[in-house]
């Protein structure tokens, strides 16, 4: 009878540790699923933000860039007139300036180029995210699997499965309980 | 230093439109109208198997195939193998720039960069 006691004491003891570990990975499985994706989109819509801003900004600067070269062909017309002297240094003067004008403009469509800069630095970003999520499912994985006798294709199994709700928009109470179930948990 | 004739044509390779655009706009002021795109390495080496080119800028990071593969599938076909090849990269540290000529590029500017860096580049790969 003693010994059944201590059976039923330490099965109960048991299910109480297994009921600390499925606490400890509900928690940090619900917020990285939702955080690191949700993270990772919002990083994508920056990039393609700055894209379409870029485009934006050098439709206008095109804009302008146009004027400033028909501006350049009509001075350039009215030079060919033979103007007064004051009036040609004027028209010397705003076609100096305008041609300043025209290569300002193309340094500021050089400067545009920050956009691929930091895009290339927001997708070095991303592919730290996606190694902090793998990291991520082999603690886990190791969390759950410790002391248990699982085959490798069952614990690789557990990974994929992790790392498939990981990878989604966003993760459902059902999914854990899905996942968890499949842990035997 | 003479720049190459403005009737070349030239092939610019990266991902990012802006960058394309920015390129393209600055060729144009230079003179170079002659302009076609590709978004990465494996669409630049089906345009230049297929089509006559006489110069390449191309980025490094792009998806499918990048800039130096590209330049190094470049330097070993027969055909292309003497095509200059420009790399406009922010890779900005020794070891690219020494992996990049070691790959064979001809030349090599840090994004941003100005229209006259542009200029001197090609004339220095023309000359």
């Amino acid at each position: 009878m003693k010994d059944l006691e201590d059976i039923i004491r330490e099965l109960l003891e048991n299910v109480r540790e297994l009921e600390k570990v499925i606490e400890n990975i509900k928690k940090p499985v619900a917020e990285s699923s939702k955080l690191i994706p949700e993270t990772r989109k919002n990083i994508e819509d920056v990039v393609s933000y700055l894209e379409d801003t870029s485009h934006s900004i050098m439709n206008l600067l095109e804009r302008i860039n146009e004027n400033s070269k028909g501006i350049k062909e009509e001075v350039e017309f009215l030079l060919s007139l033979g103007p007064v002297k004051r009036i040609k240094e004027k028209l010397e003067s705003i076609k100096e300036k305008n041609e300043q004008n025209i290569s300002t403009i193309l340094e500021l469509y050089t400067y545009l180029s920050f956009h691929d800069l930091a895009g290339q630095q927001l997708r070095t970003v991303i592919e730290v995210l996606e190694k902090i999520k793998s990291a991520l499912v082999d603690v886990i994985v190791s969390q759950v699997t410790a002391g248990r006798d699982l085959k490798e294709e069952q614990v690789s199994g557990i990974k994929g499965k992790v790392s498939e709700i990981l990878s989604k928009d966003r993760i459902s109470q059902q999914d854990v309980d899905r996942l968890l179930e499949e842990f035997g948990l | 230093m003479p720049m190459p004739p403005p009737d070349i044509r030239i092939l610019v390779v990266d991902d990012m439109s802006t960058m394309r655009r920015i390129i393209r706009t600055i060729l144009n002021q230079l003179g170079y109208t002659n302009i076609e795109e590709a978004e990465n390495g494996k669409q630049a080496l089906a345009k230049l198997k297929s089509e006559k080119f006489d110069f390449v800028i191309t980025d490094w990071n792009m998806p499918e195939m990048d800039g130096l593969t590209l330049v190094r599938e470049i330097r070993n076909d027969p055909e292309l193998k003497n095509l200059p090849v420009l790399m406009v990269t922010a890779e900005a540290r020794k070891e690219n720039v020494i992996e990049a000529l070691k790959a064979g590029v001809n030349n090599y500017i840090v994004k941003p960069f100005t229209p006259e860096v542009l200029k001197e580049k090609m004339e220095k790969i023309f000359k």
